[in-house]
């Protein structure tokens, strides 16, 4: 639940110094600029409206009824202010009354506004703005609202159209799919079991953060499955969570083949727990 | 500088005059050390008759230094330690003469540089000279195991990152730029408008901005082709387009539009996909939900393998119309056998029915590419030869491909309409008068890529005739007309 809070409620935008990627959100630059691990962040969202009412509640009766209501809050989410349009839109203001949270009357959806949010913070405190941020952040204004008008409307395709040779992961189909078979979302975090627990005190690893080796482990455990010890592990939302890439650059390649097995392919992460 | 002999002696004529593109070098002389590496085997050397280049080199000295690159003394390992010899392999691999390259050249910019303070150039003068000698030792150390210390040097910025070899950087790019990313274009226009260039002084430095002014400058060529009265004897002729035959003229131009037709249908039906390319997307979600072992992906699509193209097309829109994707799991196994009630599919019902790391796709990703496939091969039938083509034309489409290559097998079939097979009704076109209609048609290409042979027998060249050649061709001159066909343009004289 705190993911789809982080994801829908209003941020603050603050930064302690160059190094602190705060303003961001729960988002890294290469969520921002390559889309990496928006089908999760989607489906999260997803999965908050199908299972949930507005006070985290679950709710009653069938998710599959509400998959039209999950489909529009996507929409109102992503939605771009956007004049004149052809179909598939991607103006959605018309949603504004049962999604104020998601968007405003004029169609700026909470990721447009959150951008540009994050380009107001950037002008207004170079301070806390490295070079490298900066020029990406450029970039982003630049070339954003073009770009994210195309993946709106990919996302908008049917999954099995017919006259389409498109193969894309990224479609509002798939999200709401994924969202109904996995369920509502967690309200607890997952503690680990003791005898893990124990297990993982025992060990020493310097290259990689404690805390970082228990989020895995705990990971893992939640999602365990009944019939496969493999997990596939979202690397590019961990990233969003530590607000940096370090998990996926130097500390995941780090943790020790005793606590996990990690294999990749196909741009899938898979971990196995071996303690 | 070397200079050639001015007699060559009686021995030097008698043993050496028949050799061309060879230099020999008096062994006594102290060139081959200058040259840094030569061991008195036979070398390849580039050499520069260039006289502006010579005298800049010149300029910056008279005398060229030699530099000994000291022989060290092979490093001994045991063949034995595994480690060892994989650290012997792994120097042989791994060369630093790039980072030492670029080191020099840093330096070697403002040692050359007339304009650089005398310390400053004599400073850098030496290290170029000392880089150079590393240069030596580093080629050398895939073989002696010895890496030179390149510690004062790399990593050590005394020099400023040259301008030049930032440019090139720019400019060698060819990455595709993604939509957040500075395009090459702008970050060429950055590089030269944040650079102050009249504070400048070397010009090697400077050569991307004199570049970039010489193209600003420089008026942009127009192309024009040649007018085919500059190129053939019989276009001398004012009257040579009123003099051909009618009807020839009609056949030939039938034809050559029957060849663009038939080029342009094999070009799109080539670029038709036949590989399943959803198999991907199969193993990706069997591998997330470690099932890659237990079903293969080709075990799946065969169960589709022989149904019917009709039935994949009606399933294709019955994954759509009940909304596979959005099926409890309860309604599943019905939902399953609605779309798809083959016998084949039934026994992997399991892996259809489990939606789990997006398996609803699975399902779908195998029917779309078959839909695909049996469509590409509907395509393929009837869009090779239509209704109305001429007899040409579908002797130019027939699909059996001997080369391998579209285009060569039409060029080869075009040839056998031209020129078959002498017999008594014999129906081929005359070479000459078929280069004479496609001069008249502005179709030289069509010529020179099918009968060229024909091209050069009428070409003339400033004027003059040709005499009737013997059937070994000149390769300088069909090489010239051939330039013409490969993108060379020959322009109008003024």
């Amino acid at each position: 639940m705190e993911e789809f809070w982080a994801y829908i409620t209003e941020q603050k935008y603050t930064a302690k110094n160059k190094q602190d990627l705060s303003y961001l959100g729960r988002f890294t630059f290469n969520t921002l600029t390559e889309f990496e691990g928006l089908g999760r962040i989607l489906t999260i969202i997803a999965r908050g409206y199908l299972f949930h009412g507005k006070n985290g509640e679950i709710l009653s009766g069938s998710a599959y009824d509400r998959v039209e209501y999950a489909r529009n809050a996507l929409c109102a989410w992503c939605s771009l202010p956007s004049k004149s349009e052809e179909p598939p839109f991607v103006n959605f203001g018309n949603l504004f009354e049962t999604f104020p949270e998601l968007v405003n009357e004029k169609g700026e959806g909470w990721l447009y506004r959150h951008i540009k949010n994050i380009q107001k913070f950037a002008k207004s405190n170079p301070e806390f703005i490295s070079k490298t941020a900066q020029k990406k952040i450029d970039g982003i204004s630049k070339g954003f609202v073009n770009e994210w008008k195309k993946k709106l409307r990919q996302m908008q395709v049917p999954i099995f159209a017919v006259n389409t040779k498109a193969t894309w992961l990224l479609r509002f189909d798939d999200i709401l799919a994924d969202a109904l078979e996995l369920g509502p979302l967690r309200a607890q975090k997952h503690i680990i079991s003791e005898a893990r627990a124990q297990k993982l005190s025992s060990l020493k690893i310097e290259a990689v953060p404690t805390e970082v080796i228990y989020d895995v482990v705990s990971f893992c455990e939640a999602n365990e499955q009944e019939d496969t010890l493999w997990v596939v592990l979202p690397v590019a939302n961990f990233d969003c969570f530590y607000g940096n890439t370090n998990f996926s650059k130097k500390w995941l390649s780090k943790i020790p083949e005793e606590i996990l097995t990690r294999e990749v392919s196909n741009g899938v992460c898979r971990v196995k727990l071996n303690i | 500088m070397v200079y050639p002999l001015k007699e060559a002696g009686y021995f030097r004529e008698k043993y050496f005059s028949h050799l061309g593109y060879v230099a020999m070098i008096d062994s006594r002389s102290a060139i081959q050390e200058r040259l840094g590496g030569a061991d008195y085997d036979g070398d390849m050397v580039k050499t520069i008759a260039d006289p502006l280049i010579n005298n800049c080199v010149l300029r910056s000295s008279r005398m060229l230094p030699v530099l000994k690159i000291p022989a060290a003394k092979p490093l001994i390992a045991d063949a034995n330690d595994w480690h060892e010899r994989f650290i012997t392999v792994k120097n042989t691999f791994s060369s630093r003469v790039g980072q030492i390259s670029n080191c020099a050249l840093r330096r070697g910019i403002i040692a050359y540089d007339e304009n650089s303070p005398a310390e400053e150039r004599e400073r850098f003068r030496k290290d170029v000279e000392m880089l150079t000698i590393l240069t030596g030792l580093e080629i050398d150390s895939a073989k002696s195991g010895i890496k030179p210390n390149l510690s004062d040097y790399i990593g050590k910025r005394e020099a400023n990152k040259s301008l030049f070899l930032r440019f090139k950087n720019i400019d060698n790019d060819n990455y595709e730029t993604k939509w957040y990313e500075p395009t090459k274009n702008r970050r060429l226009k950055e590089f030269f408008e944040k650079t102050d260039w009249e504070s400048v002084t070397s010009n090697l430095e400077k050569l991307p901005y004199y570049a970039l002014m010489l193209s600003k400058e420089t008026e942009k060529i127009k192309p024009n082709p040649q007018v085919p009265e500059k190129l053939f004897i019989f276009a001398e002729d004012p009257e040579w387009k009123e003099k051909l035959d009618p009807a020839f003229f009609e056949r030939v131009k039938c034809l050559i539009e029957d060849y663009e037709t038939a080029l342009k249908r094999a070009q799109y039906l080539n670029h038709i996909p036949v590989d399943m390319k959803r198999k991907n997307d199969v193993y990706r979600i069997l591998f997330s939900r470690g099932q890659e072992n237990e079903y293969s992906v080709d075990r799946l699509y065969a169960a589709f393998e022989y149904v019917p193209a009709s039935k994949i097309r009606r399933a294709r829109r019955m994954l759509d119309e009940l909304k596979w994707h959005l099926t409890p799991p309860e309604e599943r196994p019905n939902v399953l056998d609605k779309i798809c009630d083959y016998f084949s599919v039934f026994q992997y019902r399991d892996v259809f029915c489990d939606f789990r790391n997006g398996g609803y796709r699975i399902l779908g990703d195998i029917i779309a590419d078959f839909d695909d496939m049996h469509s590409n091969a509907g395509i393929k039938k009837h869009s090779a030869t239509k209704n109305g083509d001429s007899e040409n034309l579908k002797q130019l489409l027939d699909n059996r491909y001997v080369h391998g290559y579209y285009r060569e097998d039409i060029n080869e079939r075009l040839r056998h309409i031209l020129m078959p097979i002498r017999t008594r009704d014999y129906n081929g076109f005359d070479c000459k008068e078929t280069l004479k209609c496609a001069a008249a048609l502005g179709k030289l290409d069509f010529v020179l890529e099918i009968i060229p042979f024909s091209v050069y027998e009428e070409a003339s060249h400033h004027g003059r005739k040709y005499e009737k050649v013997r059937r070994y061709l000149d390769d300088t001159r069909i090489g010239r007309i051939l330039g013409i066909h490969h993108g060379a343009k020959i322009y109008r004289e003024e």
